[in-house]
């Protein structure tokens, strides 16, 4: 019974997820002091013009695979661009030495593990992968 | 007949065009010069523009991330272009890159851009300022006019040219023929001007053909004139010829008698030529017999309306009597003064002529006394007169005495010779207008106006008859007369009483012893 209520609720969040996608949220760990984020200061920390959190902690920015479904939707949603846009955009400034883009993960899980064991890293997942271990400072809609 | 090149028709149309495309050409190429500059400026305000949009990302980036190294090196590429003098990219939190020139925010002309995050829109981040290279947009804007300038002069140079060519061509050469043309042209002369090809409809066609008009009706004019004149020479020929060849003589005469002209004729009739007179101080009417008559006829011509005509006898010379008939009539002259015009026939053969004709239809053939019928009336007419004066006159009957035995003796030669002889005598005793008629053979009637001499007259009238009478031959006649005398009014007032009592008288002499003369007594009828 427990197992027929589990594949009820799954076809029912299933459904629920494809007819709405779910959002993207912005996490870092729970130890982390910032609360919240705004869309400004998430573009901010992720295109490279600021790399610190408000304590002064120099900020470990998480990316997802080139052809992840979040990244592009992260990106398209946050500043319109899409995920080449963005390669063109840190390869222009790869020579000037002074910027980098985040660091690169290889898959959801990797990103959520490296964000519960990491005070100031900082990332980014679909709504629906989220779980207590991490704290959500923000949303991109 | 040659024009000047400076006055010349393409000359001056040639400067004129020329001098109103170099003015032309000169606004143009201030007004081309003030365009092209704006529009220099204009099209370096939208290469600044392009220049711009190139550079804008990765200045945009340059300034969202205060990236000096991207933003110096968008600043040089910047200032690398030749309309760029000076670029800087700056962005809101100060970062700030500039090439080329020193630059203030002040300079004239400059051009500032902003410049917007790349992120997020509508959020500005810094600008991009440029100042546009002035000094080359004037160069180039005052080459581009200056360029324009040179092709419009050598443009209008070659219409000058060619309107100079084509006036000379089209306008001037002809014109210039046509001027020499005429110039040849004789006035009067048939000859025309020709129409050159290709301008029979153009102004110098309708030129052409109006002067070829003029030269006709020159010409008509001209003929007309020279005919006119001709005409009027060979009338004043013919005129002369008659004036100078005419019979009559012919005078023109002012007021005062003066001759004005005359025609050889009249000199020969007033036999000037051998008088010696210069006609120009002679008057008209001293040359004739009558000079008042003259007068007053030439007084008379001068107020009548019709020609006077007369027949006037000219002053005798070396005893010929000559006689002219003249007619003189009214003329006003050009200056309006009046005077006469007398023309003038001899007529002295045709007087002799008809005074002879008279002479012998009233004299007697042999005395040349007047015959009974023309002595008859003489008589009437005297009588008449003295009818009319109340005077007197006395009829004288004289009848020869011893006539009929020389008739008888010696023939009628000497019979002749006596009655000749009888009539001379009692003719040279006897005044000129007395009337002497041989009135039968051997019997003269003679009428006198002096009553009161009668006695002395018939006694004279006995003497003379009286002397021998020389018959020729030596042979001399002796003869004597008897005379009866009548008187008018006294014996009767008709011409036959008057005569019939003188016969009486005379008979009376001729029974009481013959040679004498005795008057008529009342008592005796």
């Amino acid at each position: 019974m427990q197992k027929l209520f589990n594949i009820a609720m799954l076809s029912i969040l299933l459904l629920v997820a494809a007819r709405a996608p779910a959002g993207i949220v912005v996490i870092v760990n729970n130890e982390n002091p910032v609360s919240e984020l705004s869309k400004r200061e998430i573009i901010d920390l992720y295109m490279g013009r600021n790399l610190y959190f408000s304590d002064g902690k120099l900020a470990l920015r998480l990316d997802h695979p080139p052809t992840s479904g979040e990244r592009e939707q992260f990106y398209q949603t946050l500043v319109k661009k899409s995920v080449a846009q963005m390669n063109a955009y840190w390869a222009k400034l790869l020579f000037t030495g002074r910027a980098s883009p985040p660091l690169l993960m290889g898959d959801s899980e990797q990103l959520l593990d490296t964000v519960r064991n990491n005070r100031n890293a900082i990332g980014y997942i679909d709504e629906s992968n989220l779980d207590d271990s991490v704290k959500v400072v923000g949303r991109v809609d | 007949m040659s024009i000047n090149t400076r006055s010349s028709l393409a000359y001056q149309a040639g400067l004129s065009i020329l001098l109103g495309a170099l003015l032309l050409t000169l606004c143009f190429s201030f007004y081309f010069y003030d365009r092209t500059y704006r529009e220099q400026l204009q099209t370096a305000d939208q290469q600044l523009q392009q220049l711009f949009d190139t550079v804008e990302n990765s200045a945009a980036v340059a300034a969202y991330l205060d990236n000096d190294e991207i933003a110096l090196e968008v600043a040089r590429g910047l200032s690398r272009n030749d309309i760029v003098s000076a670029a800087m990219v700056t962005s809101l939190t100060g970062m700030q890159a500039s090439s080329g020139t020193e630059l203030s925010m002040t300079s004239p002309g400059i051009k500032s851009f902003a410049l917007e995050s790349p992120f997020i829109s509508g959020d500005t981040v810094g600008s991009i300022t440029m100042l546009p290279n002035h000094d080359l947009i004037k160069a180039s804007a005052q080459t581009a006019a200056w360029r324009h300038v040179f092709i419009t002069s050598i443009q209008s140079l070659a219409l000058v040219a060619l309107a100079i060519f084509l006036v000379h061509r089209n306008l001037s050469a002809p014109i210039k023929r046509l001027a020499g043309q005429l110039h040849i042209i004789p006035p009067g002369s048939k000859e025309r001007l020709q129409c050159p090809r290709n301008h029979e409809h153009d102004e110098i066609g309708l030129l052409i053909k109006d002067t070829n008009r003029l030269l006709t009706a020159t010409q008509n004019t001209l003929d007309g004139e020279r005919r006119l004149r001709e005409y009027a020479e060979s009338l004043e020929r013919q005129f002369r010829l008659i004036f100078e060849k005419a019979s009559c003589g012919i005078a023109l005469v002012n007021a005062h008698g003066k001759i004005l002209m005359h025609n050889p004729s009249l000199e020969h009739m007033l036999n000037i030529t051998s008088t010696q007179i210069d006609i120009k101080n002679a008057t008209f009417h001293s040359f004739f017999a009558d000079p008042d008559q003259v007068r007053t006829l030439l007084e008379r011509a001068h107020h009548a309306n019709n020609p006077v005509t007369k027949d006037l006898q000219l002053k005798p010379t070396h005893d010929e009597t000559r006689w002219l008939n003249s007619l003189i009539s009214k003329v006003t002259d050009e200056d309006g003064e009046m005077i006469v015009e007398c023309i003038l026939y001899d007529i002295s053969e045709r007087t002799a002529r008809e005074q002879q004709t008279q002479f012998e239809a009233e004299r007697d053939p042999l005395t040349g006394l007047y015959n009974r019928r023309a002595g008859f009336r003489k008589i009437e007419t005297a009588l008449q007169q003295a009818k009319e004066t109340s005077s007197r006159c006395a009829f004288i009957l004289v009848d020869l005495d011893k006539f009929k035995p020389i008739n008888d003796n010696y023939g009628h030669d000497a019979g002749d010779v006596v009655l000749k002889t009888v009539a001379h005598r009692l003719s040279s005793h006897l005044r000129q207008h007395d009337i002497v008629i041989r009135w039968g053979g051997d019997e003269f009637l003679i009428i006198v106006e002096q009553v009161n001499h009668s006695a002395r007259i018939a006694e004279k009238l006995l003497k003379t008859l009286q002397d021998d009478i020389d018959l020729g031959d030596g042979q001399q006649a002796s003869i004597g007369a008897s005379i009866g005398i009548s008187l008018f009014p006294d014996h009767g007032d008709q011409i036959e009483d008057l005569i019939q009592r003188a016969d009486v008288a005379m008979y009376q002499v001729k029974e009481s012893g013959r040679n004498h003369y005795a008057f008529y007594a009342t008592a005796q009828a």
